[in-house]
């Protein structure tokens, strides 16, 4: 864990900064000052993203470092869109979320610039990695409004698992559009569509535990809504093991192995 | 839903279970063995298993039918994995013996700059095996551009590799193109990539060549399923709400 001493570093540590005032601002209910720190989590999580951009000269989805500063700026925007047009407002847990997500970029991941080898150089390579990006923000939200649903009372619960439905209903196609347009690219890149590689899967068994969740769901409907919760977190726990794990975990070395 | 169609879905869930089971295993023994495993003789039972009980729900559940987003992602499922099965290796074996068709379904090759060559090395053979396309394939030049700042490690990165070939018919050059990472040639039912790699140099260069069967099906089911995911998942509950 190392504290980051840059332009770069500033950015990403008052974005963490603004997320969790802003995490207060509206767990305390302050309004038009919730709303004005909202705007400069905005102004600072896309600054961060932004600044990067310019500094790597491609958008930053390179490593993990990048994708947690993308997941950051695109967290603030999703919170907005998810409650405007969802009409599922989980502004606080996502201001939260927004911290915990730009932490490890903040101390833990190296900011240092690397080359983009030529694999990567591919039309496919920003819409395959961003597909997934938000896809995995909308499971991510998902995954708090099934733990929601599983500590809720009767009246709510019904309503938190229309909410996990939801947003997993959005994310979803998001995923396997990321997936198709990876493996459209594999076959450019690498000969091969599927290589049976770790993280690819990983992204499979992700993807069928989200199939699963529909089909069990369009068999029992909101009979079992804690049951339902079950299956939306065994995907996240899926999701956090495909982004997280087999890059970090020396048991899953493969083609995806250079995104850490 | 009546009883016999309450079967139906477990079913499609114990095989949706199956699959998350196999898949999660795969991961764990690295990428060769997975592969070994998911195209073994019972695996391929497998995949035709959950194939045919995709069409099967076409028939029992009218209302997949009817909505075109279901349809779509059902269809979609069902051409990538027919894809899947007419590129695996039985795949190939079942067009030469159906349709009389010898494909190999992927190898290397070999080309000296200056020279050209039909000659296909198969992979994992316990000898030498070489295959001969209907064509050739000649190299003129290959080379690798480097960025201008070192990494690093302060070794040179390779920005790109390029090999400029052109695929020779009956003493005809038919076809010229510059094969770089990302853009591989597509000619006779094969592409042919660049390997970057110790044995490709300054006067070699090493082609994996692969047969391009089910790619149609493959990718088709891509656009179905997608398309009719976000028909499906994003389309239907807005049209819904406008309502």
């Amino acid at each position: 864990m190392a504290i980051k001493y840059s332009i770069q570093g500033f950015l990403i540590y008052a974005a963490i900064a603004v997320y969790l005032l802003a995490f207060l601002a509206q767990l305390l209910r302050l309004g038009k000052t919730a709303n004005g720190i909202f705007i400069a989590v905005f102004v600072l999580s896309a600054g961060s993203f932004i600044y990067r951009w310019f500094h790597v000269a491609h958008i930053p989805l390179q490593n993990l470092f990048e994708l947690f500063i993308t997941m950051g700026a695109c967290l603030c925007i999703l919170s907005y869109l998810t409650d405007k047009l969802l009409g599922i407002n989980q502004r606080a847990i996502d201001m939260l979320i927004g911290a915990i997500i730009l932490f490890p970029a903040g101390f833990v991941f190296s900011e240092a610039p690397q080359q983009l080898p030529p694999a990567l150089q591919s039309p496919f390579f920003v819409p395959h990695v961003g597909a997934y990006v938000l896809g995995y923000i909308f499971m991510f939200k998902a995954a708090v409004a099934a733990i929601q649903t599983i500590g809720a009372n009767q009246q709510n619960r019904i309503v938190n698992e229309q909410n996990t439905y939801c947003l997993i209903r959005t994310g979803f196609p998001l995923m396997v559009l990321g997936m198709m347009l990876g493996s459209i690219w594999a076959q450019f890149a690498w000969a091969d569509y599927f290589g049976w590689d770790p993280k690819e899967l990983w992204s499979l068994a992700t993807l069928l535990i989200y199939a699963g969740y529909f089909h069990w769901r369009f068999m029992f409907r909101q009979k079992y809504p804690r049951i339902n919760s079950l299956w939306a977190l065994g995907g996240f726990a899926a999701v956090m093991i495909t982004l997280l794990w087999v890059n970090f975990s020396r048991l899953f070395a493969g083609l995806h192995s250079y995104v850490i | 839903m009546n009883a016999f169609k309450r079967v139906i879905m477990w079913l499609a869930l114990a095989l949706l279970t199956a699959l998350i089971i196999l898949s999660v295993y795969g991961a764990f023994v690295g990428a060769a063995r997975a592969s070994n495993l998911f195209n073994s003789i019972p695996m391929q039972m497998f995949w035709s298993a959950i194939t045919v009980a995709l069409v099967v729900s076409l028939i029992l559940f009218p209302s997949l039918v009817k909505r075109p987003s279901l349809l779509l992602i059902h269809l979609g499922c069902i051409g990538i994995l027919a894809g899947s099965i007419q590129a695996s290796e039985t795949g190939h074996k079942m067009q030469k013996r159906l349709f009389g068709k010898d494909k190999i379904r992927s190898g290397i090759m070999v080309i000296y700059e200056g020279k050209m060559d039909n000659q296909v090395i198969l992979p994992a053979q316990p000898r030498f095996i070489g295959v001969e396309l209907p064509f050739y394939i000649g190299l003129k030049d290959y080379r690798v551009e480097y960025y201008d700042s070192p990494g690093p490690d302060g070794r040179q990165v390779p920005r790109d590799y390029f090999s400029d070939v052109g695929v020779v018919k009956d003493g005809r050059i038919i076809e010229t193109k510059t094969i770089e990472v990302n853009k591989p040639l597509h000619y006779g039912g094969y592409y042919f990539y660049l390997r970057p790699s110790e044995e490709s140099g300054s006067e070699q260069a090493v082609l994996a060549v692969v047969s391009d069967n089910g790619l149609i099906a493959v990718f088709t089911g891509y656009v179905f399923l997608t398309a009719g995911l976000f028909g499906r998942c994003w389309l239907g509950p807005m049209i819904k709400k406008d309502k």
